[in-house]
């Protein structure tokens, strides 16, 4: 039946991940995608359009695995125990699940927010990988975390102290929209710069910009400078990442462009 | 502990994690954890997760699943309304666990719509021996529209309340004039006048809710009604028992407690902490005295 998925652990048992494998809609194909998603209150807020990208990969001819990182979603251990280099490695592994699962030869890697960070950052790490969709990655990690510390101003119950925004406040978050912040893991957001991303990581690559002012544009350029083949789509949409499950509007037309360009094998 | 990856239902389309104590099987009554909302099964703030863990290590068999349309559940090919199959699917669940564990004696708990669920379903099964109902909203229709739009000011009242008044960004959005001043103010006098409108509403669902309520109380079922101190789901409870929550709630097997300083959905670290104590401290409650009540005399 059409959009049904398999869910399975894999990986280590002691550290295992769980994933969701969407096949392809209709025949065999050795076309694989892994969806990165991203993390805390944004991977709730988006792992209904995730499902939606999934199907639509699926149409397009691919095997989808959606996939937690370590400490995230119903993978093995805690938010607190985890750190960025865990979520890049475990990329790595699913990648490699996808092509001994499902003998896939050709792989994708796809994510929205940090998602796509983590999923470029495998993509260098492994090699290999054909094709990225970067939708609106995160390239400053301390821009990020502004915007996480901006969510977490806006809950009913903030941890945000009352002197934050003097620059004399030393304040570093504890938790950020009801996950934890440990230090390990603020250190490892606040050093992240993808702006020196020193090649090409995959053999085509599709950079997805939905904000309003084209904030990608740099990136794009940085990317561009490394030789890499890159599509840029601009299609303004309304931040999903910062809503409530239910009041979310699909990005659809995005989802469908990711799955018009995923499918042209030719790029 | 182990966690597997389960498909069941008619068609194998519901997907779920089914959570064991590491010692394997358990005489305990298994815990199901029901969808908040369209939130998938880990739960608010990965809560489901985190809680079908900890009940693991106090012995219980928890699991917490997707139903269909939601997370990684599949949509239905029939047109079961949400209100029946929500009800058909959690039973499917529990027929899941006595197929495959062994167990016919069943907790249900659920935030939001799945404390709806987890009623509708108590109600519909003597299986279930007790409900811990979290900040429940909807056990009243969306389509009656009169008891929503009262509710609707009082929650708005409540909101000013609670938040805005003491935020700097409201005071800024009214100051630039986003806010009406009518609006806060209708919203801080609603409460005398909402007190006088509840006798005139409409004839609704709201009594057949706390007949089932008080009929699971008089069959045995025991409740925790569990909320966030000022959610508005303490609202539409007050409206369901015309304004006498204790009539319930000073039951035998019914009890209503308070998380101080949460929201909706438990998103302060501090307060998730709370949730999981309350409900794992009350589960163990129940378990203990049933255990009690069955021994052979």
């Amino acid at each position: 039946m059409a959009g049904n998925v398999e869910a399975f652990f894999f990986g280590d048992p002691s550290t295992q991940l769980f994933g969701c494998h969407h096949p392809p809609s209709s025949g065999t194909s050795d076309y694989g995608a892994v969806l990165c998603y991203p993390v805390g209150q944004e991977y709730i807020r988006t792992h209904r359009l995730y499902r939606f990208l999934a199907r639509r990969l699926s149409d397009a001819g691919f095997h989808v695995l959606r996939f937690d990182y370590f400490g995230t979603g119903d993978s093995a251990s805690d938010f607190g125990e985890a750190r960025l280099d865990h979520w890049v490695g475990n990329t790595v592994t699913a990648l490699g699940e996808l092509r001994r699962r499902f003998g896939v030869r050709h792989t994708f890697a796809a994510g929205l927010r940090l998602g796509a960070t983590i999923a470029l950052l495998a993509a260098i790490r492994r090699g290999e990988v054909d094709g990225l969709v970067l939708w609106d990655p995160v390239t400053s990690g301390p821009a990020y975390v502004n915007d996480i510390i901006a969510d977490e101003s806006q809950q009913l119950y903030t941890s945000i102290p009352k002197d934050y925004g003097n620059r004399a406040s030393s304040w570093q978050p504890t938790e950020i929209v009801g996950f934890p912040m440990t230090d390990a893991m603020y250190q490892d957001l606040t050093t992240l710069d993808l702006l020196s991303v020193p090649r090409v990581a995959a053999r085509r690559t599709l950079l997805v910009d939905s904000s309003e002012d084209a904030v990608q544009e740099k990136f794009r350029s940085q990317l561009e400078g490394t030789g890499a083949a890159v599509r840029f789509e601009h299609i303004p949409h309304p931040k999903t990442w910062t809503q409530d499950p239910y009041k979310t509007v699909l990005p659809s037309k995005i989802i469908d462009r990711v799955g018009r360009w995923a499918g042209d094998r030719e790029g | 502990m182990k966690e597997e990856a389960i498909h069941f239902g008619a068609s194998k389309t519901l997907v779920g994690i089914a959570t064991d104590p590491s010692a394997g099987g358990s005489t305990r009554p298994a815990v199901v954890l029901l969808n908040s909302g369209i939130i998938h099964h880990v739960g608010p703030n990965r809560l489901y997760v985190t809680l079908a863990r900890r009940l693991a290590e106090a012995g219980f068999i928890t699991l917490r699943f997707d139903l269909s349309g939601i997370g990684d559940s599949s949509i239905r090919r029939d047109n079961v309304p949400f209100e029946r199959s929500s009800v058909l699917e959690t039973q499917e669940a529990m027929a899941y666990l006595t197929a495959s564990r062994g167990i016919d004696r069943f907790l249900l708990a659920g935030i939001c719509t799945g404390a709806v669920v987890a009623y509708h379903t108590a109600h519909a099964d003597a299986r279930v021996l007790g409900t811990v109902l979290i900040n429940g909203q909807g056990y009243i229709p969306e389509s009656e529209e009169a008891i929503h739009a009262y509710l609707a000011t009082r929650r708005r009242r409540r909101y000013y309340l609670r938040r805005a008044l003491y935020n700097r960004e409201s005071w800024r959005r009214l100051a630039m004039g986003r806010v009406g001043y009518g609006e806060i103010l209708s919203a801080l006098g609603f409460r005398r006048e909402g007190r006088r409108r509840v006798k005139d509403l409409p004839n609704t669902k709201a009594g057949e809710v706390a007949n089932g309520f008080r009929g699971l109380a008089d069959r045995g079922t025991e409740m925790l009604f569990l909320y966030s101190a000022g959610d508005p789901g303490i609202e539409e409870l007050d409206l369901i028992l015309e304004g006498d929550v204790p009539s319930l709630t000073s039951r035998k097997g019914v009890q209503c407690r308070v998380v101080e300083k949460a929201d909706h959905m438990f998103t302060a670290l501090a307060s998730q902490e709370e949730f999981l104590r309350q409900i794992e401290d009350w589960l163990q409650e129940v378990t203990e005295r049933r255990a009690l009540s069955h021994r052979p005399r």
